[in-house]
């Protein structure tokens, strides 16, 4: 369970924005809507633990987020939470195969061949396990790092945009891959987005 | 995966860079382990030499040239002196031993020492096959000479006239191999030693006249330290010769050709500097595009210190392999100096490790290090969450 309650960061320009508290409960999904520029992105970064709120608090699963610092909040995120960035962030000088187990290594979970062969199978990319990422096209790209999110089976598994760029019909191609994803680890999912035609998809919404 | 392969491969990726950097430090490193492989036998070299030699006597001309034709063997006599000088310098008091030396003919490039068996107490040497010479054309050859020309006890050697090879032979009297030394690491393994009578006998085709038995110099070994410095004043201002020492000669020597080596040194800490400088220019220049990668390593688990780390190794990856090459190089370039023909007076090895190159190793390391610092610093720092929403 998710829940934020009185959160607000101020700026360094001095602007300050007060979100709703929120509360979402495991395997619960809910989108994060809003437009560009209203925030959206400053409350992933808050919820991940990466921007300390200038008030608030910030609660997963019975874990006060800002109690921890240092390599402990970084150690709780790559266990508990499966981020999926704008852009597919790969290190080019690894293959897809060691991208995701370099994920295992940090994480501190040992190295898994067959899961990582588990889920590339089931995005459906498990024949480029080898290549590299600048061998790979902007949606193959986009699974891997879905792949690397979900590796170490998070809680929940949260997204930054996911759909913005693409046309509709992959659009709710990568939607259903999320879902699915999110229903195979058993993971809540959280998306954020100025997209409406994701919307249809969540009962739950969350808008800034 | 662990850190240490991350970094490996991400310095693969970028192959030119990398190899540049690695190149400049096993240059750079290549110079140095040349410099002290080449100065410690260099020293070791004079040092053995002249071990047991206080002074030389000879005729007057450059001192420097007199100790490197008697104790060294290299360069050219100053010039001949009677056998008489040689008689009054034994009977002098502050002298222990003396020794003469007769040059000017040589047997293949080896050169053939005209002397008394005393040459061999003083310079200590051994012989492992054979006996010493008992009458003129017998000699007693060094190891090194024994094992290039193949000699084997009674073999028959000619010598030729002058210390180069090439000139013209003495036919009529061959010398005859009566023993071997055994290996000394000094210039005695390339000599070729006779009684002076040999090499009177040589020149002058019938009876030996008293008034021509010349010989080239002296060894001398003083009685006590003190005559260090009333020896050579003696001769120097009492005899129409001269008296050198191999200790100050060397040492003279050494400073000449320690200017180039010291110019050598100073580039050769020029070109590490500038690896350095190459070292941390591929890592920071590779950080701007690397700072997504790095900032997601972050979100994956990774710590401040792990990536703090992760750019240290790279640096010291490049420098390290750098270093090794440069050492191997080193030792290669001093082995084929080493086995260069006509080096055959002074041989460098390339098989001898000191510790000093441990030192240098270290500091390759610490170079590494060094220009990774900044890089690694600047990543340590990251603010991950502004770099991904960028």
């Amino acid at each position: 369970m998710i829940i934020l309650s009185g959160i607000t960061y101020t700026y360094p320009d001095t602007k300050t924005i007060h979100f709703k508290d929120l509360t979402i409960k495991s395997d619960e999904h809910c989108l994060v809507l809003g437009n560009s520029g209203s925030g959206k992105t400053t409350l992933l970064n808050i919820l991940t633990g990466l921007l300390k709120p200038s008030s608030g608090i910030v609660n997963i699963n019975q874990q006060d987020l800002y109690q921890l610092t240092g390599n402990d909040l970084d150690q709780w995120r790559a266990r508990h939470l499966g981020i999926v960035f704008q852009k597919s962030y790969l290190i080019p000088s690894l293959t897809v195969s060691e991208n995701l187990r370099v994920a295992q290594k940090f994480a501190k979970l040992k190295e898994d061949k067959n899961r990582i062969l588990e889920v590339l199978e089931q995005l459906q990319i498990s024949d480029k396990l080898n290549h590299y990422p600048k061998q790979l096209s902007v949606g193959q790209l986009q699974r891997v790092s879905i792949a690397r999110a979900v590796l170490n089976k998070p809680k929940y598994i949260i997204a930054d945009e996911p759909t913005s760029s693409l046309d509709d019909e992959n659009a709710k191609a990568v939607l259903d891959l999320f879902l699915a994803q999110a229903a195979a680890n058993q993971a809540g999912l959280i998306i954020a987005t100025h997209d409406k035609r994701v919307k249809d998809c969540f009962q739950n919404t969350y808008q800034i | 995966m662990t850190i240490v392969g991350i970094s490996i491969k991400a310095l693969k990726a970028k192959k030119l860079s990398s190899f540049l950097s690695v190149l400049l430090v096993a240059f750079g490193m290549a110079i140095i382990t040349t410099l002290i492989l080449v100065s410690h036998q260099l020293t070791q070299k004079l040092e053995s030499n002249a071990a047991n030699v206080d002074a030389v006597v000879g005729a007057k001309g450059s001192p420097l040239q007199l100790i490197l034709s008697s104790v060294y063997f290299i360069d050219f006599p100053t010039g001949n002196i009677p056998l008489q000088n040689f008689e009054e310098i034994k009977r002098n008091k502050m002298v222990k031993k003396a020794v003469p030396i007769a040059l000017g003919d040589s047997y293949e490039g080896y050169r053939i020492v005209g002397t008394e068996p005393s040459f061999l107490q003083l310079h200590q040497l051994q012989i492992a096959e054979g006996k010493l010479w008992s009458k003129n054309f017998e000699v007693v050859i060094g190891a090194d000479v024994a094992k290039a020309k193949n000699l084997k006890l009674g073999a028959l050697i000619y010598g030729s006239h002058g210390l180069t090879t090439g000139a013209e032979v003495h036919e009529e009297h061959p010398y005859r191999v009566v023993g071997i030394l055994s290996k000394q690491n000094t210039s005695a393994d390339q000599l070729v030693l006779t009684p002076l009578s040999s090499i009177w006998g040589m020149h002058h085709h019938e009876e030996i006249i008293e008034e021509e038995q010349d010989i080239t110099s002296i060894l001398i070994q003083y009685r006590s330290p003190v005559s260090t410095v009333l020896f050579p004043k003696m001769i120097n201002e009492q005899t129409s010769l001269q008296a050198a020492s191999p200790a100050i000669e060397s040492a003279r020597l050494f400073s000449i050709v320690g200017i180039g080596f010291d110019v050598l040194h100073y580039f050769a800490i020029l070109i590490m500097v500038i690896a350095a400088v190459s070292v941390f220019v591929t890592l920071f220049t590779s950080l701007k595009e690397r700072k997504y990668d790095l900032a997601v390593l972050r979100i994956l688990g990774a710590s401040k210190q792990q990536l703090f780390f992760m750019m240290l190794i790279e640096g010291v990856i490049l420098t390290f392999t750098g270093a090794l090459l440069g050492l191997a190089a080193g030792h290669t370039l001093v082995e084929i100096l080493g086995s260069l023909d006509g080096a055959s007076q002074v041989l460098f090895s390339g098989y001898l490790f000191l510790n000093d190159e441990f030192y240098v190793l270290w500091a390759g390391i610490g170079l590494g290090i060094i220009a990774a610092i900044i890089p690694a610093i600047q990543v340590y720092r990251y603010d991950i969450a502004k770099i991904l929403n960028n």
